[in-house]
């Protein structure tokens, strides 16, 4: 097949996709509204069908124009009002649209595609052979009154006296084009190998040749050079036919039909009216429409793939310049300074000269003067040139980097594709799977329009099926079980796109059975997913998100747990491969709602840049949940083995731990704090370092609960440590994976980055820890850390670790009493000693007492803009009060208080770290959680909660 | 009479080539970012004016020992499958590999050389602890023996 037919099918069958989408809504209206359906829509089936028929039809491959050719037939009955809509006919088409399909997949190859079943279907709603429908058209055009005459081309179709009135008419009816073709005998037919007779044979079948001159019989016999004329009515546009005959575009004059058109309208308007002709109107009408929407081309996208590209060198480069001129200006910044520096240096040295060679004579000192000048004027010079910024220069940066953003920005914006890709294949699905499970279900579709990005739109459509047909097959119950839960017969399932938060949101809804969560817990553990006992402190919502597990996902589960689980972790795989996000949420009997969250755009993302051992790493920024920075003198007590691996704990949970160097196999080394050297490091585990050098940590991550309760707490501060170093603090970035959180320890962090995504090669497929390489600032090129599989690659086995963490934890409840607490003492005038958790403390504040005011039985002090009801013990506790000697007393503010309330106590004496001992069966009641012997005293240990219970019933 | 051109270069002392018609560019940026976990041969990558070229480690590739990279070093960037395909070069399978853009890690470039079709002669099985498999031929010239690479194994990748 020549380049230029390959072109012209290859368009082709691009375009009869396209026509084959977009009937398929119709289609659906069709069978819902039956009779009551718009001609218009009836006839844009029609002329899709028969566009396809045409197209192929002149290729001659037959297959394609026989179904097509059956499937318009229909379509022809249907809109003349012959035949009554009935579902029969609309699964036969449905059946002939897939099967077109198919063919179009391998156009070339599709007349060895099998087309009898889809045929057959269809020759049912044939009834009486279609010619009998043709008089009813014929019918038309005589009864059209005279002066349409006047509107025709007589200019046009003057040279051809043979075409009737009513051909043309019937033609265009059919919304067909009228040509002129004005060939020559030999370059035109016969040097191509063609005879006459074939070459019109061909033709005839794509349209209808309405004359030819001279004479077709005639041509057998003419000369080469002979010139002929030929009209002819086609669907076809011009550009097709001047590809397919391999004419130049002038040869083909196109018949101007549209006043034509116009009239048609109008005569017919005003008489009676005739649905079908109606109808034919309307497809003119379309037909005009149609050609003016010219403001959308089609991109090849390799060349939108290049633009990208060279949008992202751009941005890389534009990085790369202005951290040039950044480092030229400030350079330019320094000089100047030494340049004044220098200037100072010699007006100063010349006051010097001068002083001395006054004394010596006049002369000298103007020689050196003038000399000095000269040097001043030189030094200008030279430097000169740095100093002045060249002119703008900055406003160009600016312009640079705001162009180039703008510019790719939009070059990205090629790259998005309305959702309605995807979205509009659903109705189909549903209602095909409705039709098999006999159920009844309304698809509603919202946010068509919303955008994202080719590459996703693509992906996205598997898992959605997949989940379509999850919520109809297994979510929404049968028509029976609907009645009896009182619900509705007619199933809803919505489908709805909609940006939040810079991401786009799908969301599939339905009001079927939901998810029962009972069931799917038993499952879960059954599975040995996860423990008992863990199950026993999981919300509902958390359950439910089992059924993504892979192991959960079994057939025999989902005809037992009301549907779900089929494939749902490969969904969710494959979401967030996308960098997306998977949430199900469902109330059991009511109804299920599956959120996907997803990025616009694949190409760039934001992402956290990091290092290890001197080398940077991306981690897109979705997985990252948060950053912890141990200071060093915490290691020991935080980071923590269980079994083989190591666990942080971060409040109140342990997180298993990764290190990216052992992970990715770089030889560990580390740097020396002292002398700044990377030196291997023999050490194996963290919580084994040791500080080399001595600082204080300033930052921390926890708040500093003790920074002002009193001097004795920083004395235990500055203490010797002999394990504080700054260097040795570990930073973790805590990377979620669905449910499950690991922490990452790296070296360094910095900043959080834009970053293009470059696809890593064949070479590195291997590499699961990687979803990419990205070009930064400086031109080096980084890696893209894929969270994943590098918690995959570390062997985390959560459900393991999480039985270990269990074991350990009840340890620790048991050692808890014995546990080591900073302990606040203080009494209150009285002889009873007294002690808070320092942790519960968040300052303790001493008052003149004549700042106490009082309100009622009430004290109260300023505490800020607003005054703080004050607690004295004896008034709530069996203890003494104060006695009132003192001019002085303390405040104690407990902290994580809605609404605080000062505890009065006459001194603090002191802190102390002690193994409490709690003993709850002598002293407890009211304000008191039991004592203890601290210092070898009897000590009562305030109970916050109560205490403040007491005073102020109301706020607590 | 048939002839071929050969970008020439040095691993250790040995002078190895492949057709200039394959070579895109021969580049003296070898700030080359490693990527653990990928084969040996993989160097790393490179940044070649905003696009990211796999660097392959030549001598690595070819059965020799891995090294620093050198003073010398340069970085030969391979067209890919479908740029030879347009500029003509016959033998389009040697570069079925190239789907992306590659570059081979040498340890110094050597001169352009042209040489007569005949004077290619069949690879010895091992030549000077390379496999011969990665070998399309040897020629004689002058002073020393070139001997011509076999792209389409150079740029193999175990199959995933």
């Amino acid at each position: 097949m020549a380049d230029h037919d390959q072109e012209m099918l290859n368009e082709l069958i691009i375009e009869s996709r396209e026509h084959l989408s977009g009937i398929e809504p119709d289609l659906l209206e069709l069978e819902k509204n039956g009779q009551s359906v718009s001609d218009d829509l009836i006839n844009r089936v029609f002329r899709a069908v028969h566009s396809i028929k045409g197209g192929f039809g002149f290729f001659g491959l037959d297959h394609i124009t026989a179904l097509s050719h059956s499937m318009e037939n229909v379509m022809s009955r249907v809109r003349d009002k012959l035949i009554r809509i009935e579902p029969g006919i609309v699964d036969a088409l449905f059946a002939g649209i897939d099967k077109l399909r198919v063919m179009l997949d391998d156009a070339a190859n599709s007349d060895s595609i099998e087309i009898k079943a889809e045929v057959e279907a269809l020759a049912p709603f044939l009834g009486e052979k279609p010619k009998k429908a043709v008089p009813v058209q014929v019918q038309a055009p005589a009864k059209m009154p005279e002066k349409i005459e006047a509107a025709i081309e007589r200019d046009a179709l003057a040279a051809h006296p043979s075409i009737t009135q009513e051909k043309v008419i019937e033609a265009i009816r059919n919304g067909k084009l009228l040509y002129e073709l004005a060939l020559t005998l030999g370059s035109d037919i016969l040097d191509k190998g063609k005879k006459p007779a074939a070459f019109f044979d061909a033709w005839e079948k794509i349209s209808i040749i309405l004359d030819v001159i001279p004479p077709l019989e005639e041509l057998a016999q003419a000369l080469p050079s002979t010139q002929i004329l030929v009209v002819l009515a086609t669907v076809l546009e011009a550009d097709l036919i001047e590809q397919g005959l391999g004419l130049s575009a002038e040869k083909i004059i196109s018949i101007d039909t549209s006043e034509l058109k116009r009239q048609l309208l109008h005569s017919e308007k005003t008489k009676d009216k005739e649905p079908h002709v109606d109808a034919a109107v309307k497809v003119a009408a379309t037909k005009q429409s149609e050609t003016k929407i010219e403001d959308v081309l089609r991109v090849r996208v390799k060349l939108l793939d290049d633009l990208m590209n060279l949008a992202g060198e751009l941005v890389l480069s534009r990085n790369q310049l202005i951290q040039s001129v950044n480092r030229k200006l400030s350079e330019a910044l320094e000089s100047d300074r030494m340049f004044k520096d220098l200037d100072r240096t010699i007006a100063q040295s010349f006051v010097a000269v001068t002083d001395v060679a006054r004394r010596d004579s006049q002369g000298m000192a103007a020689s050196i003067a003038s000399e000095t000048a000269r040097i001043r004027e030189a030094y200008k010079q030279a430097l000169g040139f740095r100093l002045v910024d060249v002119p703008g220069v900055s406003a160009i940066m600016q312009d640079i980097d705001m162009v180039t953003s703008m510019l790719q920005e939009d070059i990205m914006q090629t790259r998005l594709q309305p959702i309605s890709v995807v979205f509009s294949k659903f109705p189909r699905v549903i209602r095909d799977l409705a039709k098999k499970l006999d159920k009844e279900i309304n698809l509603t579709i919202v946010g068509q329009e919303v955008e994202l990005d080719k590459s996703i739109v693509e992906l996205l459509s598997d898992p959605l099926t997949h989940l379509i047909r999850n919520s109809v097959d297994h979510g929404i119950e049968s028509q029976a079980k609907r009645k009896a839960a009182g619900k509705k017969v007619v199933g809803q399932v919505t489908l709805r796109a909609y940006h939040e938060g810079g991401k786009v949101h799908i969301e599939i809804l339905d009001d079927g059975a939901g998810i029962n969560a009972e069931r799917v817990r038993e499952k879960a553990i059954e599975k040995g997913l996860v423990t008992a006992e863990a199950c026993a402190r999981m919300s509902e919502t958390e359950i439910q998100q089992f059924i993504v597990q892979p192991g959960f996902s079994t057939a025999e589960v989902v005809s037992d747990v009301s549907g779900r689980g089929v494939g749902m972790d490969v969904v969710k795989t494959n979401i967030e491969r996308l960098g997306g996000s998977l949430e199900i949420e469902s109330t059991f009997g009511k109804g299920t709602r599956i959120i996907m969250k997803l990025p616009l755009t694949l190409a760039i993302i934001s992402s956290l840049i990091i290092s290890v051992k001197g080398r940077r790493f991306a981690i897109p920024q979705v997985g990252i949940e948060e950053l912890v920075r141990i200071r060093a003198s915490d290691i020991t007590a935080r980071i923590e083995r269980v079994a083989t691996a190591e666990v942080l704990r971060l409040r109140g949970k342990l997180l298993p731990l990764v290190r990216l160097e052992d992970v990715l196999g770089m030889n560990p080394t580390f740097v020396d704090p002292v002398t700044g050297e990377r030196k291997p490091d023999k050490r194996s585990r963290w919580s084994d370092r040791r500080g080399v050098a001595r600082k204080k940590e300033l930052d921390d991550d926890q708040p500093k609960s003790t920074a002002n309760v009193g001097t004795k707490t920083d004395e235990r501060r500055q203490g010797p440590d002999r394990r504080v170093a700054i260097a040795n603090a570990v930073k973790v970035v805590v990377l979620r994976i669905g449910e499950q959180r690991y922490g990452l320890i790296v070296e360094e962090v910095h900043d959080s980055e834009e970053i293009v995504v470059k696809p890593l090669s064949i070479y590195m497929k291997t590499c699961s820890c990687y979803a990419g390489a990205t070009i930064m600032g400086d031109g080096m090129v980084s890696m893209i850390l894929d969270t994943n599989g590098i918690s995959r690659l570390a062997g985390l086995k959560y459900n393991e670790l999480e039985k270990e963490i269990e074991a350990e934890k009840e340890k620790f409840a048991k050692q808890a009493a014995k546990q080591i607490h900073e302990m606040l003492l203080f009494t209150n005038g009285g002889a009873e000693h007294f002690a808070l958790s320092l942790a519960s403390i968040a300052r303790v504040e001493k008052v003149p007492l004549e700042t106490i005011q009082r309100v009622g039985s009430k004290e109260y002090i300023n505490h800020g803009d607003e005054s703080m009801r004050l607690v004295r013990l004896e008034e709530y506790l069996p203890v003494s009060g104060a006695t009132s000697s003192d001019a002085e007393a303390y405040v104690i503010i407990p902290k994580n208080q809605a609404h605080p309330l000062g505890i009065v106590a006459g001194n603090v004496d002191d802190v102390v770290q002690t193994e409490l001992v709690i003993d709850t069966s002598n002293i407890k009641g009211v304000g008191m959680s039991g004592s203890a012997v601290i210092n070898k005293q009897l000590t009562i240990l305030v109970d916050i909660d109560s205490l403040f219970k007491a005073a102020e019933p109301e706020m607590f | 009479m048939a002839q071929s051109q050969f970008t020439t270069f040095y691993i250790d002392d040995s002078l190895y080539g492949i057709d200039v018609r394959y070579v895109r560019e021969i580049n003296r940026n070898t700030d080359i970012t490693p990527v653990e976990l990928a084969p040996p041969y993989v160097r790393g990558l490179l940044n070649l004016r905003g696009q990211i070229v796999t660097i392959l480690d030549c001598a690595v590739r070819i059965g020799l020992p891995v090294k620093d990279v050198l003073s010398t070093s340069r970085c030969i960037v391979l067209k890919t499958s479908d740029e030879s395909k347009k500029s003509g070069a016959t033998d389009t399978d040697e570069m079925s590999g190239a789907h992306d853009i590659i570059g081979l890690l040498i340890d110094k470039i050597g001169d352009m050389v042209i040489v007569d079709e005949e004077a290619i002669e069949p690879p010895p099985a091992n030549s000077g602890g390379v496999d011969g498999k990665y070998i399309q031929g040897v020629v004689k010239l002058e002073k020393e023996l070139l001997v011509v690479l076999r792209l389409r194994e150079i740029l193999s990748h175990d199959s995933v």
